[in-house]
């Protein structure tokens, strides 16, 4: 049986040497085999086709669910952002109720009070020396040849 | 016939589908009409409240610092609980109550009361802070009761100091208003933007992620930097407190300090007041008790009366009759006008007659002749109702004018009350004399004290506040409010001579309660009459006893004004009651503000020393140190080491003081009883201390003194060589 895919020996069909192309007319049998060729092909085709649309569907289905996944985790993050925030605000109110009541326990008047329960007393005027630190401006050099 | 017929069907059908298509479409028509033109608001409102969550964000409301960024005020989450009672259950209802009672340490029936309510949302209790409001969650999830009791969340305010400074700051309500203080006068500047979330909401009524949600952010509100020191607060309250208490006081007392170059209150107080944390308590035990007795109308109104009289700033909302200490204002206008010269005499018989009147001195024997300066330190009546006749009426007025006592000061504190005086056109002679020492009209503590530091500090009057800076929420400064001169009123010079006069008031006069050893202290005493408490007699039984000072008085740079509204003692005076507590905040403040004593040879030869550390010493090395200090030691035991020394090491003790030492084998420590100091003089005070083995440090002024206080109570056993700081002032009539 002669080999159909012969005649399509691209190397001697599309070459660039026309001197080189048959001179004969092509025989009936071989137009015919010529002629189902297409058919040959439209088959593998059609299997592409179904193929593609499967894909094309399984990658719509997939981005689709992969979108509405997407939106359910963001919606899931939002909610766990949300409930960080809320717990965030009560601890800071806390902190500001807590600090305040340290506030409150080390008022002036609670300090003193728990100074005079220890004993503690002021000091009194004779406790208290006041240094006179001010004077002229001076310089001093501590190098040099001067 | 039948192709008739079928075309009469026909046209039937095609009417009757006619009819029923316009029919059908009309109405869908009118309802789409209805539903978006006609009340198109209702429902979109309601198409946002299905798919939309629309939430307001509190805005943070500002702090309110002191002067050195100490927080006086500042907001904090809180929850408030709450019921829905049209959904609750009848099986519910007792559970709820019950647990909610339990947590939220409420009475059973008021909490069943709220849940058994014919309404659809009802709050229970108070809002409440974390470790409660997690016990409620707790509470809901255990039982399943989440679609009934929830929390709200809320603000609340906190006030860390409680009771300081709480007439001045003021406090919000429910809703995060100001009500009263700086709280109210500040809202607008303290209360921010509130902020909004809107967002879209899915099925189960959750946030739908970003894209959907809009935030318009809360803008935080400013902070608040007051020219209120909180140490000097705190002393300032102190000693009033102590004032008021101690003289029996029952119309409230306040006390004023005042930067006299600038304006700023440094300290601003009255009491009794009250805790701003719950300003709806009535604090005043008597009150309280009387209140509780009444039912109905009448209780309301008692509480609130006794709310507003709590909550009241005495300070900037009371008028009085200042009293002699108005002499200042007088003295100055006079001094300005050259119709006073510090050489003047005066002669004082005890009474001065004005108009056909007869008006009397404080002392009725009369004061004799007198110096302008003596005129001021024996605060004498006719004197000043001579130099204010001298002055006249167009003059006087027109002083009072300039001095700000006519107006309101203009203070930032709400509910400024107006001053009540003569005008000028109805101004005679009488009321002249009357005005010229203080009495028959009435101004604020505030306006005196504004008017006072102008009279000290070169005549300039200042706009008094209390409010310096203002910040945004990261504390960066949008608005610092500088002093405000409002006139120069007297010169320099006339103020220099009233600074003069008002030192020896405090140095030789009737203010000598007030002297504080190293300061030059000035001040005048005051001591007015409520005349509109007159009795049908005649009588006025009921006094203001008040004091300003100044210090230091070559230099001042504050002013103090205490008064007590009726003290409920004998000789209710300004200079015996008042001037001594004065006194006291001045001996405090003064240092603190960096003002350094300059004693005199004799206050330095009167100063305590101290005493030196001989612990574990020989008995020859100790004795030796002791009398290096310039003090005595008395030996007890006969060992030769020193195991123990009263006063201690480093104590402070009156110079040619008693150090007892204790050698290695003495026997028991020797005690002694603190003896009753009351009323004894500066030298019986001595003599009983040295008899009983004590050191006395003596306090106060020492001339025609009498103690009244000690630092350690009578009939005390302490150990022998202990100080004991007894507190002596003058008794002597001083007004």
């Amino acid at each position: 049986m002669q080999d159909i895919y012969s005649a399509y020996d691209v190397t001697k069909a599309y070459t660039t040497n026309t001197s080189a192309a048959p001179k004969r007319p092509i025989e009936p049998s071989r137009r015919a085999e010529i002629k189902r060729l297409p058919v040959q092909r439209r088959q593998p085709k059609r299997k592409s086709g179904v193929a593609t649309k499967v894909l094309i569907a399984a990658i719509v289905f997939f981005m689709l669910f992969f979108n509405i996944f997407t939106k359910v985790q963001i919606s899931d993050v939002k909610t766990e952002i949300d409930a960080a925030d809320a717990v965030i605000e009560e601890l800071n109110s806390e902190e500001t109720r807590l600090n305040m009541k340290m506030e409150s326990m080390i008022s002036y008047s609670k300090l003193e009070e728990a100074a005079s329960a220890l004993g503690m007393k002021k000091k009194s005027k004779s406790q208290v020396h006041y240094i006179d630190i001010s004077g002229d401006d001076h310089a001093q050099i501590i190098s040099g040849d001067e | 016939m039948s192709s008739g017929l079928n075309k009469k069907l026909w046209y039937r059908a095609f009417v009757l589908l006619l009819v029923l298509v316009i029919g059908g479409f009309g109405v869908t028509t009118f309802s789409l009409g209805n539903i978006m033109l006609v009340n198109s608001d209702f429902y979109r409102e309601k198409a946002e409240s299905q798919q939309l969550r629309d939430t307001v964000i509190q805005a943070a409301r500002g702090n309110i610092y002191d002067a050195n960024m100490n927080v006086l005020a500042t907001s904090a989450t809180v929850w408030q609980t709450y019921v829905t009672p049209s959904s609750i259950s009848k099986e519910e209802q007792e559970p709820i109550a019950k647990g909610l009672a339990e947590i939220l340490e409420m009475d059973y029936e008021d909490v069943l009361k709220e849940v058994t309510a014919d309404t659809g949302y009802e709050t229970v209790g108070s809002p409440v802070e974390k470790e409660t409001a997690d016990k409620i969650r707790t509470f809901i999830s255990e039982n399943g009761f989440g679609s009934v009791v929830g929390l709200d969340e809320t603000t609340t305010r906190y006030y860390p100091n409680n009771n300081l400074l709480s007439t001045v700051l003021g406090f919000v309500g429910t809703d995060n208003q100001g009500l009263s203080g700086i709280e109210y006068s500040y809202d607008d500047v303290l209360t921010g933007t509130p902020g909004r979330i809107v967002a879209a909401k899915n099925a189960k009524g959750a946030d739908l992620p970003f894209s959907y949600e809009k935030v318009v952010d809360a803008e935080a509100g400013n902070s608040l930097v007051l020219t209120i020191d909180e140490y000097i607060q705190h002393v300032v309250e102190k000693y009033l407190e102590q004032a008021v208490e101690e003289n029996e006081v029952t119309n409230r007392g306040c006390c004023i300090v005042m930067d006299v170059n600038s304006g700023e209150v440094l300290a601003m107080a009255t009491k009794p007041d009250y805790d701003p944390n719950e300003p709806f308590v009535i604090y005043d035990e008597a009150t309280a008790e009387a209140i509780s007795k009444l039912t109905g109308d009448e209780k309301s109104e008692a509480i609130s009366t006794a709310q507003q009289s709590q909550w009241r700033n005495k300070c900037v909302s009371d008028v009085y009759e200042p009293g002699s200490v108005f002499k200042i204002i007088t003295g100055s206008a006079a001094l300005e006008e050259g119709t006073l010269k510090t050489s003047d005499h005066f002669s004082c018989p005890g009474y001065i007659v004005i108009g056909g009147e007869r008006i009397n001195c404080h002392k009725t024997q009369g004061h004799g002749g007198q110096t302008l300066k003596q005129a001021f330190m024996n605060s004498c009546n006719p004197a000043f109702i001579t130099i204010g006749q001298n002055l006249g009426i167009a003059k006087f007025t027109e002083y009072r004018e300039a001095f700000g006592l006519e107006s309101l000061t203009g203070i930032d504190l709400p509910g400024e009350s107006a001053p009540i005086y003569h005008e000028e056109s109805s101004m005679g002679v009488v009321e002249l004399a009357s005005e010229s020492f203080g009495q028959t009209f009435k101004i604020t503590p505030i306006q005196l004290i504004t008017a006072i530091s102008a009279a000290v500090n070169g005549g300039y009057l200042y706009k008094p506040h209390v409010v310096k800076q203002i910040l945004d929420s990261d504390n960066n400064i949008v608005e610092n409010i500088e002093e405000t001169v409002v006139r120069q009123v007297i010169s320099e010079e006339t103020s220099a001579i009233i600074c003069d006069n008002l030192e020896a008031v405090v140095s030789e006069g009737t203010g000598k309660n007030a002297y504080v050893a190293g300061y030059r202290i000035g001040g005048k005493t005051g001591t007015s009459q409520k005349i509109d408490t007159q009795d049908e007699q005649g009588n006025i039984r009921k006094y203001i006893a008040s004091f300003c000072a100044i210090a230091p008085a070559d230099d001042p740079q504050i002013a103090v004004l205490m008064l007590l509204d009726e003290p409920n003692v004998p000789n209710p005076y300004g200079g015996t009651l008042v001037a001594p507590f004065v006194g006291k905040i001045s001996e405090e403040i003064l240092p603190y503000l960096g003002v350094t004593p300059q004693y005199t040879e004799e206050e330095a030869e009167s100063l305590s020393t101290t005493t030196p550390d001989v612990m574990g010493k020989s008995l020859s090395e100790a004795k030796s140190a002791i009398a290096e200090a310039g003090l005595t030691a008395r030996v007890i035991g006969e060992g030769d080491s020193v195991v123990r020394q009263v006063p201690g090491a480093s104590s402070s003790i009156p110079k040619g003081g008693t150090v007892v030492i204790y050698t290695d084998n003495a026997e028991e420590q020797k005690a002694t009883t603190v003896p009753n100091f009351e009323g004894m003089t500066v030298s019986e005070a001595n003599e009983a201390a040295v008899n009983a083995g004590l050191n006395i440090i003596i306090e106060g002024s020492t001339t025609n003194s009498t103690a009244y206080s000690q630092s350690i109570e009578k009939d005390t056993q302490v150990e022998t060589g202990t100080v004991v700081t007894v507190g002596f002032r003058e008794t002597v009539t001083v007004q």
